[in-house]
């Protein structure tokens, strides 16, 4: 097979992009470079209601690569950009392997993205954007609210308009090198064809007190394997200062069924405090190669309302909601028509009989800023959930203490959590009990820029 | 109450509420104008009304000024041009020419044989006027130049005595200009950026945080749980200030934030994974992130003892009694389909298909091919068949006739 057949291509395509990356300097005159590596490494002990304590961590190098200004002109054009996120995900654990963990651990590459950004004003309001490599779409139009893909999304503005068209390779694991497996659709995918991606938006530009953005994408690996097709939109208003909008729809063209359909309204004082109460409708969505996108599966609303305050240093936060589910239409066809007049079990919240189980949460948190900046803070934070699925109560003292501060720059901040949960599983009462957790971090800059 | 009057009551008690704190005072961010030492009495109103002043007349140097750190105030010689100190007596200039006229209660010292307007030489010196540099890009030229007058931005200075930070641009009236339209809107025009064009927001006088007043982007509260509708509005927004790094770390990655899954949440999100609140696709997937992990637990139904649930469960059940009906018999209302309508995703971040199709196939070798489908949907398949059969065949082996069922 050769080197350039598609699937070779496909596979490669982010990575090519990265090393097309790197040749930049050589034709160009790169004058602001930024390597960023961090390692992030998480160790948990946990017992509760395990007889053993069971280890587990996490150890993950992430390198992130950007360079700006190839042309040398300061900020004046910026037409040039790249970035690139590499990460080496590493888990172990939970490592007790006398209690037959199949797979203690396992290690991979990731690339997030690796992408060229040409940005340049035409002329007048006419502008370009173009991004070009394993990049990042952030809409509406996914159920998870994230796609990638190897390819190239172009923006093009116009006068209050901007419309936008993407092309390329959906990121998958087993189809993109590197790729890491968050960016595919829940459920059973199967990958015999790289996937491709289109797709379409317009936005409205240039207007203070509207934002608002409609589109359309397609997943396909060939005209008769679509993965999804959703059309769907978001918009922002604010009317008045302090007043806002936000809503946003998602419709599955492959089902013909709403995805997901949300507003929220809020109003408030800028910076002393808000009040937002908002609504949203979501019908679990599957990738299409799944059987579970045919099964009778039902949508849920959420209800919610939340505020804060903010006097001195002080930051206050509550919240609140209610999420309804819903069993589905009681008719002859429906399953569980049969049930009609059947004795009411132990737990009404967990019961078939329960057309319309609510879950509660709601929580409060105070924060004490220490510092103007909040990088010093102490605070302390309440959940509780009840309700269909369970319940679940927790309390926690948290802070955050910069170390070895020099101007406004701490190389090295420690923050500590301590708290404690209260949790009973709605379906398997004897999984409950109360637990907790001591946790102290650190997080080490080992500078704030450095010179080569 | 009909739903069209409670629509309307609801617009009209957010128009109300909204419309009376949109009155509300807006003040000068410190990150951006840090705070101000002015110990000086001054009045804009009087100069520019009785004295019919001009701005330019104090302020010359904004002619020239291209940077928000050029220092515009007035020298005090400027004011000594009217002011004058050597009138004798000085009780009876007009306008008054006393020191502590501008400079309250202060009462300076001159040398012998020194001139009153010598005011150097005087001791001790009145109190310093601290003015830090505010942390935006500005140029007066540039604005004078396109003829801006300079009520435009210092609102309400014609009226006011000082001019404090509180006369400095606010954002609103920065873009009723800088729309897009009559001038660039990019944040970095106005605001401190890093080289790729990222606000710098670690500011020496604190951080810049948006406060709500463009694009719903108060960042107060619990933000981090409900900045969702937000971005997938406007992503490119969020951009201004935000890697997509940022979002990558918390969303697309393993190591839990401790903001969203406090302490041992590992042990304890049944709960809240069932409500699936925060949603976990947004960071999770459950075919891979959830069920490998309750795979490698013993908390699915793969061969092998369970690990998490074991203690405390005698029978080595997970699900309850009657979660699956024999065949033949009569669902209870433990019965799983109910749960599964309700809530499929806790189903499958364990089971794998293969578990559903042991019943919910109508294969030969199945025996209770329990139909899995909503009321209606033979007459909505054939679009699903058309642009991806690979679902159905699952269950149903032949595609003919599926194709006959869904009336193709």
């Amino acid at each position: 097979m050769s080197l350039i057949a598609p699937d070779h291509f496909s596979r490669w395509l982010g990575p090519l992009s990265t090393v097309a990356f790197a040749a930049l300097p050589a034709v160009s005159h790169a004058t602001a470079w930024n390597v960023r590596a961090d390692t992030r490494i998480t160790a948990d002990r946990w017992r509760g209601t395990l007889t053993e304590p069971v280890d587990r961590a996490d150890v993950r190098p992430r390198l992130s690569l950007g360079g700006w200004d190839f042309e040398g002109d300061g900020d004046k054009t910026q037409r040039f950009s790249l970035v690139a996120d590499l990460e080496l995900a590493t888990d172990f654990g939970p490592t007790d392997t006398a209690r037959r963990a199949t797979q203690p651990r396992r290690a991979l590459f990731e690339l997030y993205r690796a992408e060229l950004r040409w940005r340049e004003a035409l002329s007048g309001q006419f502008t370009t954007d173009l991004r070009v490599g394993r990049h990042l779409l952030v809409d509406a139009l996914t159920p998870g609210s994230w796609d990638a893909v190897d390819g190239a999304t172009l923006r093009l503005g116009l006068p209050f308009v901007v419309l936008e068209g993407t092309g390329g390779l959906a990121v998958r694991r087993e189809w993109n090198a590197l790729g890491p497996d968050v960016f595919a659709p829940d459920g059973a995918a199967l990958p015999e064809h790289p996937g491709y991606v289109v797709g379409a938006a317009a936005e409205v530009a240039h207007i203070e007190t509207v934002h608002a953005r409609a589109g359309w994408r397609r997943q396909f690996e060939a005209a008769d394997r679509v993965q999804r097709e959703d059309v769907g939109g978001a918009m922002t208003l604010g009317p008045w200062a302090g007043a806002s909008l936000e809503s946003g729809a998602r419709f599955d063209l492959l089902y013909r069924w709403l995805g997901e359909v949300y507003a929220q309204a809020g109003f408030g004082d800028a910076e002393l405090w808000r009040l937002t109460a908002g609504w949203r409708y979501e019908r679990p969505t599957f990738g299409a190669d799944s059987i579970w996108n045919a099964f009778s599966v039902m949508p849920w609303q959420d209800f919610t309302l939340r505020g804060h305050i903010n006097p001195g240093l002080w930051r206050l936060s509550a919240d609140g909601g209610a999420r309804r589910f819903d069993a589905g239409p009681p008719d002859a066809q429906a399953p569980g028509a049969d049930l009609v007049g059947a004795v009411l079990p132990e737990d009404p919240a967990t019961s078939g009989l329960n057309r319309h189980p609510v879950a509660w949460d709601g929580g409060v948190r105070a924060t004490r800023w220490l510092d103007e900046s909040g990088d010093l803070h102490v605070g302390a934070e309440g959940r509780l959930g009840f309700g269909y699925g369970g319940r679940r109560h927790y309390g926690d003292v948290f802070g955050q203490v910069p170390m070895l501060g020099a101007g406004h720059f701490a190389p090295m901040y420690l923050t500590a959590r301590l708290g404690a949960v209260e949790f009973e599983d709605a379906q398997r009462k004897a999984f409950s009990g109360v637990s907790g957790w001591a946790v102290l971090g650190s997080r080490w800059q080992v500078s704030e820029s450095a010179r080569f | 109450m009909s739903r069209h009057a409670l629509a309307t009551a609801v617009a009209c008690l957010w128009a109300l509420v909204g419309g009376a704190f949109a009155q509300t005072p807006r003040t000068a961010l410190d990150a951006v104008y840090p705070p101000q030492s002015i110990p000086l009495a001054f009045d804009h109103a009087l100069h520019l009304t009785k004295a019919k002043s001009a701005c330019g007349d104090c302020h010359a140097s904004v002619k020239t000024s291209v940077r928000a750190s050029d220092r515009n105030l007035p020298e005090e010689r400027v004011c000594l041009d009217c002011h004058d100190v050597l009138e004798e007596p000085i009780e009876k200039a007009d306008p008054p020419a006393e020191c502590k006229t501008c400079h309250p209660s202060y009462v300076p010292t001159f040398p012998e044989g020194v001139d009153r307007d010598e005011t150097s030489k005087a001791t001790p010196h009145p109190p310093r006027v601290v003015l830090p540099t505010p942390a935006i890009k500005f140029g007066h030229k540039l604005h004078l130049d396109r003829g801006i007058e300079c009520s435009a931005c210092h609102v309400g200075i014609e009226s006011a005595g000082l001019g404090t930070r509180e006369h400095l641009p606010m954002m609103d009236q920065c873009t009723s200009c800088h729309d897009g339209r009559q001038a660039p809107s990019r944040c970095d025009t106005c605001h401190l950026a890093t080289p790729d064009g990222r606000l710098v927001t670690d500011l020496p006088h604190g951080k810049l945080v948006p406060r709500g007043l463009f694009r719903n982007d108060d960042h107060g509260g619990d933000f981090v749980r409900s900045h969702g509708p937000a971005a997938k509005a406007d992503a490119a927004y969020c951009a201004n200030c935000h890697k997509e790094q940022e979002c990558a770390s918390c969303h697309l990655s393993g190591p839990k934030p401790l903001s969203i899954h406090a302490g041992d949440f590992v042990l304890t999100h049944g709960p809240e994974a069932r409500r699936n609140d925060p949603s976990c696709e947004s960071c999770h997937r459950l075919q891979s992130f959830c069920r490998d992990c309750h795979v490698r637990s013993g908390v699915s139904d793969q061969p092998g003892a369970l690990f998490f649930s074991a203690a405390g469960n005698a029978s080595g059940r997970f699900h309850r009694e009657g979660f699956v009906a024999p065949l033949g018999g009569i669902p209870t209302p433990a019965h799983h389909k109910f749960e599964a309508r309700k809530n499929l995703r806790q189903c499958v971040s364990c089971h794998q298909e293969s578990t559903c199709v042991q019943c919910h196939s109508v294969q030969a070798s199945v025996a209770v091919r329990a139909n899995p489908h909503p009321p209606g949907f033979r007459a909505q398949c054939d679009r699903a068949l058309r642009q991806n059969d690979r679902g159905c065949v699952k269950c149903h082996e032949s595609r003919a006739a599926l194709e006959l069922m869904c009336g193709r």
